[in-house]
């Protein structure tokens, strides 16, 4: 399970290129070695492996100190050639430039694409080096924040949850994965509430921000939470807005709440701006105003129960809608014969 | 309001603080915003000399010389720490842990870390100088400094963020930046400690006023940011009354 989102958005149907299976079978200096010598014997052979449509991001990364060396960027393709140069630009701040073109616009088609494939086919070899991790970070937060580029959360969640087991900081994946602010995303984290690992529940349960309490012992507990959760989600999602509360603020982040305003008017809102999508017609402000009258829990029986009615029965929601509050909230609370 | 023992008082009865002083400036603001309740005088001079040592204890970690690095590039002495896969620090074994926070201001530039592990650093230096070595060895054996994580149960508290009635010296605030560039996630936020009359200590930021914080996240946004840095409109504490509950046991 953990491998399936990397393998099925690692664009090349998970075959691997020469100097991949050179790597992962004898290790990255015997990789290295062989293509210096492939380069000495024959560099247009050298040129073709790593130009391979195959090549792995994790082997090109190790390979940059001899592809700087032997002069062979220039001849690297367009994908290879931009992931090198994302690659200077994200160490840029460590390293001095050498000169391969870290200057280059992060919201460009060509670093969309290729950093889609630097995360899906990197995200296997998570752990290879610090600073290839960091690329890794850094690769999946401008997917997310600047190219608004849903297709990866599935690869980062794993990489969440495969570095939660191993002990090793994930915190910038973590605030990377809920700037995509996207309610249905709290999907992949809650599929981990049933995880058969203690660590995948536990750090599940954290970024849902579901109650420490809450029994996860067994797999009926697991399954119960599971259903809850997405019970919630379904009813709330369009509701949903995210607060930016990350794990560099606090022990125990509420990532999102919801907008009880727009539930019970049944509008959906922006989850990054906490706003409607579109302007409030004067009848929902006027609606809005009463709403305003009742008290907080009540607000939320209100709320709870307009989103459900309008999801059975529109003109009956309609009606329930012209109502004064009190009235509302005595069939919110104690049925609705009074509706036709 | 100041509430002690049931009976509201004020602020000059509590004890002899010199005006313009810390102490005093925060018994000013307890007693005009919200209901500030305690079991004893005692109790609320515990948490005044403990907020008034937060504030000295960033100060001096300001001067230690600390440098500032990401949790993968984090350093640590080796003779007290030993630096986790996560990049926090953990007290070595057989190692008194009074020594290994103090080496933190005496060996400043031994050790490199973020804004929120210096947070927990500040207030360990400010509950040793309170406690004392030995009560600050038996209630802290084992620290682990790793921003608001495996904190230590008796300061769980500080790693929680809310709305207060009133914002204190000594206060954990948070200067949040949510459309930081992707390329720093470093600059997605600044934690900082309240020192009165604007200033903040923030590690990596130094001692800077609201603006001045807000002006440097914002010069670290992403190109198309449409949203500037701002101090929420929350705080982390210490539980004050369980940290003096300890003191006051060890003085009996």
């Amino acid at each position: 399970m953990e491998r399936s989102a990397i393998k099925m958005n690692s664009g090349n149907n998970g075959s691997t290129g020469y100097l991949d299976r050179i790597r992962r079978a004898r290790g990255a200096n015997f990789c290295k070695n062989t293509l210096l010598r492939t380069e000495r014997g024959n560099r247009q052979t050298a040129v073709r492996l790593i130009n391979d449509d195959r090549l792995l991001f994790a082997t090109l990364f190790v390979l940059q100190p001899e592809i700087r060396e032997r002069g062979l960027y220039r001849e690297l393709s367009g994908r290879n050639r931009t992931a090198l140069n994302i690659c200077q630009k994200i160490m840029s701040a460590k390293y001095p430039s050498d000169g391969t073109g870290s200057e280059i616009s992060l919201k460009s088609e060509e670093v969309h694409s290729a950093m889609l494939w630097m995360l899906n086919t990197g995200a296997a070899d998570d752990g290879l080096s610090s600073d290839f991790d960091q690329v890794l970070d850094i690769t999946a937060s401008v997917l997310v924040k600047t190219h608004h580029e849903k297709t990866v959360l599935p690869v980062m969640a794993d990489l969440i949850f495969r570095r939660n087991r191993r002990g090793v900081y994930n915190h910038d994946m973590v605030w990377a994965f809920f700037q995509a602010r996207d309610p249905q995303s709290l999907r992949l984290l809650a599929s981990r509430l049933r995880s058969p690992s203690r660590k995948d529940v536990e750090l599940a349960r954290l970024l849902l921000n579901i109650p420490e309490n809450t029994p996860l012992n067994t797999n009926r507990d697991k399954q119960k939470q599971y259903e809850d959760y997405l019970a919630w989600l379904d009813e709330n999602s369009p509701y949903v807005y995210f607060t930016g509360e990350s794990l560099q603020l606090t022990n125990a982040p509420c990532v999102c709440g919801v907008n009880q305003e727009a539930k019970y008017l049944c509008k959906d809102i922006s989850p990054r701006y906490n706003r409607p999508l579109t302007p409030l017609t004067e009848e929902e402000l006027a609606n809005l105003e009463q709403f305003h009258e009742a008290k907080g829990e009540e607000q939320a029986v209100l709320a709870t129960f307009s989103s459900s009615l309008h999801s059975q029965n529109q003109s009956s929601w309609s009606q329930w809608m012209q109502y004064p509050v009190g009235r509302q909230i005595d069939i919110a609370k104690y049925g609705r014969r009074e509706l036709v | 309001m100041i509430v002690i023992a049931g009976n509201t008082v004020q602020p000059d009865s509590v004890g002899e603080y010199a005006p313009g002083g810390v102490e005093k400036a925060i018994l000013d603001q307890l007693a005009a915003n919200g209901n500030n309740t305690y079991d004893s005088v005692d109790q609320l001079k515990f948490e005044l000399t403990l907020r008034k040592e937060i504030m000295e204890a960033s100060k001096q970690l300001y001067r230690s010389g600390m440098g500032f690095e990401i949790f993968r590039e984090t350093r640590c002495n080796p003779d007290y720490w030993k630096r986790t896969e996560e990049g926090g620090f953990l007290l070595k074994s057989g190692v008194k842990p009074s020594k290994a926070i103090m080496d933190i201001y005496e060996n400043g530039s031994k050790y490199g870390t973020e804004c929120a592990t210096a947070m927990m650093i500040v207030y360990y230096k400010a509950l040793l100088t309170v406690f004392g070595d030995t009560l600050f060895d038996k209630t802290f054996p084992k620290i682990e400094l790793m921003n608001w994580h495996h904190i230590d149960p008796l300061l769980r508290e500080v790693g929680y963020i809310v709305k207060r009635d009133v914002y204190l010296p000594g206060d954990r605030r948070y200067f949040a930046n949510p459309d930081v560039d992707p390329l720093v996630p470093q600059w997605q936020g600044e934690n900082v400690i309240d020192l009165g009359g604007d200033q903040y200590y923030g590690h990596g930021i130094g001692i800077r006023s609201a603006e001045q914080i807000i002006r440097a996240l914002n010069q670290n946004r992403s190109e198309d940011a449409d949203e500037e840095a701002h101090l929420l409109d929350s705080a982390g504490r210490p539980n004050f009354k369980r940290l003096y509950g300890i003191s006051r046991r060890a003085a009996a």
